[in-house]
């Protein structure tokens, strides 16, 4: 299990990620964290001819209670637990183990898009917004929803980076709820759910059961099966678990 | 195309040319000859090539060597030696905390960072935070045994 | 591997030496495999001069090949020939100057395959059966004429794989002025790998060195001689270089070696007491696609079939083994092997019994416990010693406690589970018992030599072979006690053909067997000559099998939302016979524990309809992490062997046959399901409830 051969760029401006990214399009692949990408590049399931190492680039650092670059380990953000939404705090010991949250980073994770992951179930709850970025067309800013368009796919086009990710203001008195169950500690959820009530507004997801994180409604969700559970068992413990949050967030 | 890479391992300043598809795993094993932090899966898993960089625990086989330009390094073969071994270190041979010795140094890297941590470690949590190593062999008890007993030596 | 007092102090500081840390200056090698379950092998293209073929390495190296009564013999080449049979078998190899570019060379690799839709996999065996074996004692009949009730239950075990956390690997020299080929290998079993080497290759076993560095565990998977190991050593000899294997994950969980996947279908007599009369069983495991070298499409089915009921008195028995071929990884040994499945089924059918008859299942243990010892049983077992209803007694009060707290659980609404596993198992095959059963590629004997230095340094090697389990330590508390020398003074040696006296390696927990009667034999001996310095004694003995025993008590709380199941408290109480060390011992038994709570709740590997595996990672293939293992009381029962010189009986899988029953029988009881196939996974247990 050892990665084919690729070049390898470590821009230290975000103007100079970009424009790698403009030269190479599909042909490079950026890396953030690495904790899902290098696995994928040990079982050559991915194959870039050029690597481009954000780790180096000052722009997609920085963390605001309402914001976080990138580039921001997760690990960071369990330090800055008491600045963060309650709900993100709850969810982050549940991002694989220690060791993983002390490289995988927010934008890995989101821009990665497994759909059991906490991180995009987090910024669907949160209608979190989305900045991305590439040399030609610019800055855009997507919702969360635009950006998720399917298991391992986002609108990211080859040439563009997520810069950040920001989430409304987390107002006082405001509730929520965070569950998910998965076979052992750190692995990835067979299903989960988080909700919030903020100002009386109640609004709840469910995620690693289907293809990607859904917000509950009235017309129920999308269940997959896989190894590790079927879809009857997803839909009906996605259920159990939306009403366990949505229960816990009204009290 | 070769990277040139400054590294700081176990506290010696190095240089090294590697090629970009290195994993510091195979940096440390191969190039530098310290193969005391071993593979076990090689997909971030196991835990076995758990080290030490810039004093968070890592998995090595999920770091390129280039990423760890700049950075310090430390690995089991930096944590004690022959007649001063360290106290998680003498702790994990008083309490029998390995068998085959394996997974040992990725669980004393992991060890490590916890101890370094300052948070306070209680034998009720402890499990969920050795979660990220695996040990096929001991069942884990005498692996929680060990850490928290050095706990208590610090 | 040469141990000297300070050989665990290396461990800590990462230097004990295990196969890929060793300075070899070798080619690194790396297998083409299959992604084909079964086709013909159209063509293969190699990048030039850098690798071999199927077809190319089969003149070089003969295929293993396992024959005896009910088997079918059928050759596994190092490398398929003309056809694969499942995937990940390898069709050719590669090799280069680092694994990184042997990788890349392997993937120039042009492999044309024809895929095979239908039809047998092997010529020799056209139905697919590769082991066919029956055995019966006691009047079947007229036992089940008088029973009662008559249950009838089936009972499936999951396809599971060792996983030891170092995998496979093999670095072989050849020197060609001497002829001499040397082969260091992470093995169970060095003195196996030499002959099947030998064979293979056509050399004299004295030609071969096979070196045993250390071992990042075995259970099991590494006391086989595998397909890799001839290829590897032929191919030093064919480019006259050093060369190197060094498997990696994907490779260990897709084409080591599998087990376990046996389906036991049991009918059980009872009379109105609820005593058990009679069992017939018929054990069926599905083997993979070749019979593993040496222990033989048989090796399941039949150790699987010999420990049914095992603890139980049984008026008759009668016993179908099967091993089916299947387009899978060969299923071989691993940690309890099928005697997992036995106490699996057994117990599951006695707390079944329990609950049909409305009896307490302690006490439907208890009334149907052997008593008398040594014993003959129904099955044929000739068991050594015993105390079984001591065994059960230990557990009476903590069950009776766990009782209580489950009344009070379930009051609360939660699904909290009691389980019980009752069992023996064999341990130390030996020469004889392999002969009468016409196994003829395992010694059976083992072996142990001591040396008297000229400086008073005691020297002790032995024909195990060291995977973690201490082996050294407890020499050197033997050799402290029988002659009364500091333990500084002792060195141990094993794992070396050149160094060691021959002997069968270590599986079938033999070390407490054959190897401690042979150096306990041989201590003695160079106590009686008073320790002269150069005095050299060794020991060879044919060990016949020995019957462990254990009761297990394991309670089990079930999340009712997300039915994931938890072990929360468990006791074992073992009886090994006279425990040697009892460290080691306790060590034995609890990792046997955490590996029998995998074997329960998380470890398997299926594949889908079409022959893919679906585990082929560490997030598809769920080992046991600390949170999922509980605080395991250890307790022992001594009843001493007769049959070893020290009373000792082995340990190192008991831990994990016990929780295959204890586990499982706490998760259905938590559910209050009557359930058959594990794992006991939380989509199994959803199911199991939706009914």
């Amino acid at each position: 299990m050892k990665s084919a051969a690729f070049d390898y760029e470590r821009p230290t401006s975000l103007p100079e990620a970009l424009d790698l990214l403009d030269r190479h399009g599909e042909d490079c692949k950026p890396l953030a964290g690495g904790q899902s990408l290098v696995p994928l590049l040990a079982m050559r399931l991915a194959r870039p001819r050029l690597l481009v190492d954000l780790d180096r680039v000052p722009e997609l650092r920085g963390f605001t209670g309402q914001a976080a670059g990138a580039m921001t380990t997760n690990a960071q953000l369990e330090r800055r637990a008491g600045d963060l939404p309650p709900v993100i705090a709850a969810a982050l010991p549940h991002i694989g183990h220690f060791q993983i949250r002390n490289r995988g980073t927010v934008g890995g994770s989101l821009a990665h898009l497994d759909p059991a992951g906490e991180w995009p179930a987090l910024a669907l709850l949160l209608e979190a917004e989305l900045t991305v970025e590439s040399k030609r067309r610019g800055r855009r800013t997507l919702s969360a929803g635009e950006f998720m368009r399917g298991p391992l796919t986002t609108a990211l086009a080859a040439d563009e980076l997520l810069i950040s990710v920001s989430w409304p203001r987390w107002p006082a008195g405001a509730r929520w709820a965070f569950a998910e169950v998965a076979r052992r500690p750190g692995d990835f959820a067979l299903a989960g759910a988080a909700c919030t009530v903020i100002a009386g507004r109640t609004r709840a997801v469910v995620f690693a059961v289907g293809p990607l994180p859904q917000v509950a409604g009235d017309g129920g969700f999308e269940v997959t099966g896989d190894l590790h559970a079927s879809a009857a068992y997803r839909r009906e413990v996605g259920k159990r678990l939306l009403d366990r949050v949505m229960t816990q967030a009204a009290i | 195309m070769e990277q040139s890479l400054r590294v700081k391992v176990n506290g010696q300043d190095l240089r090294r040319e590697v090629p970009p598809r290195l994993t510091l795993a195979d940096f440390l094993r191969d190039r530098l000859r310290l193969t005391g932090t071993h593979l076990g899966c090689e997909h971030g898993v196991c835990g076995a090539c758990t080290v030490l960089l810039d004093g968070d625990a890592v998995r090595a086989c999920l770091l390129l060597a280039v990423q760890a330009d700049g950075r310090e390094v430390t690995t089991v073969e930096g944590m004690g030696e022959p007649g001063r071994l360290t106290p998680l270190q003498r702790a994990f041979l008083a309490r029998g905390a390995f068998q085959c010795g394996f997974c040992t140094p990725g669980f004393l890297a992991t060890g490590e960072a916890l101890l370094r941590s300052g948070r306070r470690l209680t034998r009720a949590e402890l499990p969920q935070l050795l979660a990220g190593n695996l040990c096929r062999c001991t069942g884990y008890g005498p692996i929680v045994d060990a850490i928290l007993e050095a706990t208590g030596s610090r | 591997m040469r141990a000297g007092f300070d050989s665990d102090a290396l461990l800590v500081r990462g230097q004990g030496g295990f196969l890929a840390d060793l300075d070899l200056d070798a080619l690194d090698v790396c297998f083409v495999r299959s992604p084909y379950p079964h086709a013909r092998v159209q063509s293969i293209s190699l990048p030039g001069g850098r690798g071999l073929t199927g077809t190319q390495l089969a003149r070089l190296a003969g295929p293993l090949q396992v024959d005896g009564p009910g088997l079918k013999a059928v050759p596994w080449w190092p490398l398929a020939v003309e056809k694969v049979r499942f995937v990940g078998e390898a069709v050719a190899l590669v090799w280069a100057e680092d694994r990184y570019l042997a990788e890349d060379l392997a993937e120039e690799a042009e492999v044309e395959y024809e895929p095979i839709p239908a039809g047998p996999l092997h010529d020799e065996a056209p139905d697919g059966v590769l082991y066919d074996g029956q055995r019966a004692g006691g009047d079947l009949d007229a036992a089940f004429g008088r029973a009662v009730r008559v249950l009838e239950r089936t009972f499936k075990t999951a396809r599971q794989t060792p996983l030891p956390l170092e995998a496979r690997g093999v670095v072989a020299h050849w020197d060609g002025a001497a002829g001499r080929l040397t082969v260091w290998t992470s093995t169970q079993v060095p003195n196996l790998v030499r002959t099947a080497l030998a064979s293979s290759l056509r050399l004299a076993e004295g030609d071969l060195r096979v070196i045993v560095p250390a071992v990042g565990g075995g259970f099991g998977l590494k006391a086989h001689v595998f397909p890799e190991e001839l290829a590897v050593a032929a191919l030093a000899r064919h480019l006259d270089r050093t060369v190197r294997w060094v498997e990696d994950r994907r490779e260990n969980l897709l084409a080591s070696a599998h087990a376990h996947e046996e389906t036991v279908r049991l009918r059980l007599a009872l009379d109105a007491q609820g005593r058990f009369l009679a069992v017939d069983a018929e054990v069926t495991c599905d083997v993979g696609a070749y019979s593993v070298f040496p222990f033989s499409a048989s090796l399941e089915p039949v150790t699987t079939g010999q420990t049914l009921f095992g603890p139980y008195a049984l008026e008759a028995f009668r016993l179908r083994a099967l091993g089916l071929a299947s387009s899978k990884c060969p299923a071989g040994a691993y940690r309890g092997v099928g005697m997992n499945a036995a106490a699996y089924a057994t117990e599951r059918m006695v707390d079944v019994a329990a609950r049909e008859l409305g009896l307490d299942p302690l006490e439907l243990r208890r009334r149907n416990a052997i008593r008398e010892f040594p014993t003959a049983t129904a099955a044929g077992r000739q068991l050594d010693s015993g105390d079984y209803l001591g065994l059960l007694g230990r557990l009476d009060a903590p069950y009776r406690e766990l009782r209580r707290q489950q009344a009070e659980a379930r009051r609360e609404g939660r699904l909290f589970g009691i389980g019980l596993g009752f069992f023996n198992e064999h341990s130390g095959t030996g020469a004889s018992e392999y002969r009468s059963r016409g196994i003829t590629t395992i010694p059976g004997f083992d072996s142990a030599r001591v040396r008297v230095g000229e400086d008073g340094s005691i020297e002790i090697a032995t024909g195990g072979a060291d995977a973690g389990q201490g082996h050294a330590q407890t020499y050197r508390l033997l050799a402290a006690r029988e002659l009364g020398v500091a333990a500084e003074k002792v060195v141990v040696i094993e794992g070396d053909t050149d160094a060691c006296p021959p002997g069968s390696g270590t599986f079938v927990s033999r070390g407490a067997v054959g190897c401690l009667t042979a150096l306990t034999e041989a201590l003695r001996e160079v106590a009686e000559k008073d320790l002269a310095p150069g005095l050299e004694v060794t020991k060879l003995v044919d060990p016949r099998q020995v019957f462990p025993s254990g009761a297990h008590l394991a309670a089990v709380e079930v999340d009712p939302l997300g039915l994931n199941p938890r072990v929360v408290r468990y006791l074992a109480v073992e009886d090994c016979g006279v425990v040697v060390n009892e460290r080691a011992a306790e060590a034995q038994v609890r990792g046997g524990v955490a590996m029998g709570i995998g074997g329960v709740l998380l470890e398997e590997i299926r594949y889908s309809e079409d022959g893919q595996p679906l585990a082929s990672t560490l997030l598809d293939y769920l080992v046991p992490l600390a949170p999922d293992v509980p605080e395991i009381e250890v307790e022992h029962l001594e009843s001493p062997s007769p049959l070893t010189a020290l009373g000792s009986k082995g340990v190192g899988e008991a831990g994990t046959i016990g929780a295959f029953a204890a586990v499982a029988n706490a998760v259905a009881d938590a559910v209050q399901a009557e359930l058959t196939d594990l794992p006991y996974s939380p989509d199994r247990l959803f199911h199991a409830l939706q009914g």
